[in-house]
């Protein structure tokens, strides 16, 4: 049995200990807005962030994250308040299919955590992880843009 | 369809006799069957005057989206035609998914159709509705109905106002208008106007379900490891090393499936993801390659190159191109090449299927719910009647899930092991099992005379047919997949001649967004640049030239098509595109601009692109100017989103878009090998529209094939580098 801490909540899981996080979010903690794409850290669909920082679910061990602090998309809203860059998503029409977006804005919170007012040039280098195949990525860097510009961006 | 019919209680009951209970569960919607979470819960309507509205005493507005919604705005689009005349605000009505029913019409979410074919037959929905509630409140109230309005969900009249809830219960009493008046378009309210996409809050948030994330009691999640070449067969499989994983719950043999659209495969059942995935890993599956595994993408471009020596079928022809070809000054020839490519959509094809007796329930991220439904029943051997096909919202599409393939496999799942069964397929599986974009050999020819006038167009196309994938299908192209491109050339040499091919196929043929357009685009339109230049013409300049005055090509299978190709229109989106990216400015050393434009699915598109390429040979695409004319806009929001991702999608595949075989099977498996345009390779993208009459037509996909030879042909004008081979990749940009 491994203990996780997920979106502040203690939960425990009886995971083989070498499961991605991802499947441990999606299977076990029936969290299924963290998508897989991949499988193999190549798009960034599976983004969620461990201790604050943005990791590839889909390659992370669950083993490797025990008993530190796992924020998923479910987790970012604060109750009904949704987080300044699910707004900004929201305003700027960002989405088309959408299954890549709870990784981008996954990454999108991140970057703002460490760089509030980013340049596109910063945008488009923490964000290059990220694979849209709908192609929504000038309205993704609009929104965080318009986010950078509200008092958010941290997780 | 074209007409709205009245479906009442008592209907219901008499058509239930007949046809089995599905219809009940079709025109219910069937929200009670979806798992809690899934969609609005099931409430009793008490007004349904068409399978597309229902008010509830309680006042809600329910409409129902009959399309898919793969990111494109379909779903949207659909409630704002039936919003629009039922003169209702879109935040205030609940929206459901309908089930895959006939009586919906056509469902296939697929050709740019969505709003081209809805855009009567939803609003007249709509405004049969409306009628229905006015004439109820002028009843009730005693006066004239032509006195009535109505306005955000009310019946209006003087200082009276009724909400249309609360005349629910006597306008279903009422007669449905047969042919009940539209808006005129002047007075629309909500089509014409940005709309968001109806599942954006939720996907903000990671609420949206797509195909992968449905949940059912008792689910087993399968994989399946499948013959790495096509009509392939199973030797021999360890079950026992794939059932000692813990988890791993079952191991099935799957063999194809009679309409060939399921290969020969080992599934692994577990109650988790990974688990399966892990047993799949161990079942040291040995094949039987079968007939195809002797190819090579060499040897397939080596038989397109060898039958496009031949002479082909002539596809059409005006004046006599070889008297011509005899008479001219000289005879400028070019070859291009196209691969395979694959779609890659985000979310690769996921289906969940439970099987009861006789019964199918499938939850499917799906672009063709019907079918789905037909295919699922046939694969069953159980009445069509007795599936019910959930649509999710789709996690892309771009024509891979209109196959439905996934949901047969997931149903035999389902059926053998007795449980329901989420089948997820991997993004290996996706690269490796899917229904590709053909690949094309093409020879295009002009004859110039002596004063360096072109006088004929010779063009070959060869390819696979789609009818290939399907096994009573042939492989010469049909003729609607030669109108993407090759017939619809719009320029006037006095001498033409078109012709196709078609050559067998080692891999299934599918729907790739905007399909032969693809391959048909890069040929026609680098061509006439370089022809443009072979004569010392502008370009741009010289399209629009050999466009000459605006005419209506006739569609010789379709005289009477609503949507006639009017190359004045062409011109008006090329000429438009040229202003925006101001052609003809002077360019920076190695960068330049690039002119295209293409008819498709009944829309014009044109573009120019801006590109350098530094002395590495390194491709920056800084702008891409995009005129579309698509006829009247429902949603400008999605239309400006449909231009940038076709846009992106053209790109990946100019740079990147290539399916190589190896001993028959495809070589790339993931996005490292089958890469896709990432935010940096992004340019910046304006986006103008001209509403150039009033008949829509698609948007989806037209924005695709102009890309490419935009791009191409600015590579051409930034280095004198001709791009005749796609992908970019593996050459080296002079």
């Amino acid at each position: 049995m491994l203990t996780l801490l997920v979106n502040g909540e203690r939960r425990t899981v009886d995971a083989d200990p070498a499961m991605p996080l991802l499947w441990v979010l999606r299977d076990l903690l029936h969290l299924k807005g963290t998508k897989y794409a991949c499988g193999a850290g190549l798009c960034g669909s599976c983004t969620v962030h461990v201790d604050g920082e943005p990791v590839r679910s889909c390659i992370t061990t669950v083993e490797s994250v025990a008993g530190r602090a796992v924020t998923t998309i479910e987790g970012l809203a604060d109750g009904e308040r949704l987080h300044p860059v699910q707004k900004a998503w929201i305003e700027e029409n960002t989405a088309q299919c959408g299954y890549c977006h709870p990784g981008q804005i996954m990454s999108a919170v991140a970057l703002l955590a460490r760089t509030p007012k980013p340049t596109d040039e910063e945008i488009d280098a923490a964000m290059s992880g990220n694979i849209c195949r709908c192609g929504t990525y000038l309205r993704i860097r609009e929104a965080i843009h318009a986010a950078s510009g509200s008092d958010g961006g941290g997780s | 369809m074209s007409s709205v019919t009245k479906v009442s209680r008592r209907s219901f009951v008499q058509t239930t006799g007949l046809a089995g209970s599905a219809l009940i569960l079709g025109v219910r919607s069937g929200r009670a069957a979806f798992p809690s979470g899934f969609g609005a819960e099931e409430s009793a309507a008490t007004f349904e005057p068409n399978v597309f509205v229902a008010i509830g005493e309680d006042g809600v507005v329910q409409l129902t989206a009959h399309r898919s919604e793969l990111g494109q705005g379909g779903k949207t689009a659909c409630c704002m035609l039936l919003a629009e005349e039922l003169d209702v605000d879109i935040a205030d009505v609940r929206v459901v998914q309908a089930l895959a029913d006939p009586k919906y019409g056509r469902q296939h979410t697929a050709g740019s159709t969505t709003v081209r074919l809805n855009w009567v037959p939803l609003r007249r929905a709509g405004a049969a509705a409306r009628e229905m509630l006015v004439e109820a409140a002028a009843l009730r109230w005693g006066v004239s109905a032509a006195d009535c309005r109505t306005g955000s969900g009310y019946v209006l009249h003087g200082s009276d106002r009724l909400a249309y809830g609360e005349l629910a219960v006597e306008a279903a009493e009422l007669p449905v208008p047969d042919r009940p008046a539209l808006k005129d378009p002047g007075d629309f309210k909500i089509v014409g106007t940005p709309q968001r996409l109806l599942d954006t809050e939720d996907i903000a948030q990671g609420k949206a379900v797509y195909g992968y994330d449905v949940e059912l009691p008792d689910l087993l999640i399968a994989s399946i490891e499948r013959s790495p070449v096509p009509k392939g067969a199973v030797r021999s499989f360890n079950a026992a090393a794939a059932l000692s994983v813990a988890d791993v719950v079952e191991v099935i043999e799957l063999e194809p499936n009679s309409s060939g659209l399921t290969s020969a495969g080992v599934a692994v059942l577990a109650t988790n993801t990974w688990a399966a995935m892990q047993g799949r890993a161990a079942l040291a599956i040995e094949w039987e390659p079968g007939p195809l595994a002797t190819e090579t993408s060499d040897a397939r471009r080596e038989e397109l190159e060898r039958i496009a020596a031949q002479p082909g079928e002539v596809a059409r022809s005006e004046g006599d191109f070889d008297t011509a070809a005899a008479a001219a000054d000289r005879v400028f020839e070019a070859t291009y090449h196209a691969p395979y490519a694959v779609h890659a959509m985000m979310e690769p094809p996921a289906c969940t299927a439970r099987v009861d007796g006789d019964r199918c329930e499938v939850w499917s991220a799906t672009q063709a719910p019907q079918w789905t439904a037909g295919e699922v029943a046939q694969a069953l051997g159980i009445p069509l009647g007795n599936v019910t096909v959930h649509v999710t919202l789709v996690g892309g599409g771009f024509g891979r899930k209109s196959k439905p393939d996934y949901a047969v496999e997931a149903a035999l799942l389902a059926r053998k092991s007795g449980r329901p069964v989420k089948l997820l397929w991997t993004r290996e599986d996706e690269i490796r099992h899917g229904f590709y974009r053909a690949e094309s050999y093409q020879v295009l020819k002009a004859t110039i005379d002596a004063e360096n006038q072109p006088t004929g167009w010779f063009h070959r196309t060869v390819f696979p047919g789609i009818g290939w994938a399907f096994p009573a299908g042939g492989t010469p192209p049909s003729s609607g997949e030669l109108t993407q491109g090759l017939t619809t050339m719009p320029y006037q040499f006095p001498n033409v001649r078109l012709e196709s091919a078609g050559v067998p196929s080692s891999v299934r043929i599918g729907w790739m967004r905007s399909v032969c357009n693809t391959f048909h685009a890069p040929a026609i339109q680098g061509f006439m640049d370089e022809l443009a230049h072979e004569v010392g013409r502008d370009p741009f300049e010289f399209q629009m030239e050999m466009l000459g005055a605006p005419r209506i090509l006739v569609d010789e299978e379709d005289p009477n098509s609503p949507y006639p190709y009017d190359t004045g229109r062409l011109r008006a989106v090329g000429e438009l595109a040229a202003e925006m990216a101001g052609w003809g400015r002077r360019m920076p050393d190695r960068r330049g601009l690039g002119f295209a434009m293409h008819y498709s699915f009944y829309s014009y598109a044109a573009m120019v692109a801006d590109v350098s390429v530094d002395s590495d040979g390194e491709l920056t695409v800084h702008q891409v100017d995009v005129a579309i004319d698509c006829g009247p806009i429902v949603n400008p929001n999605a239309v400006e989103a449909q231009m940038q991702g076709a846009v992106a999608m053209g790109l990946s595949l100019a740079k990147y878009g290539r399916i190589t075989l190896r001993d028959g099977a495809v070589v790339q498996g993931n996005f490292n090998d089958y890469p896709v345009v990432r935010m940096s390779e992004m340019p910046k993208i304006n986006v103008r529209m001209i509403e150039g009459n009033d008949v829509p037509t698609g948007i989806g996909e037209p924005g695709v094939p102009p890309t490419m030879p935009a791009v191409t042909n600015a590579i051409f004008a930034a280095t004198g580098m001709r791009i005749r081979d796609l992908p970019l990749e593996g050459q080296h940009l002079g």
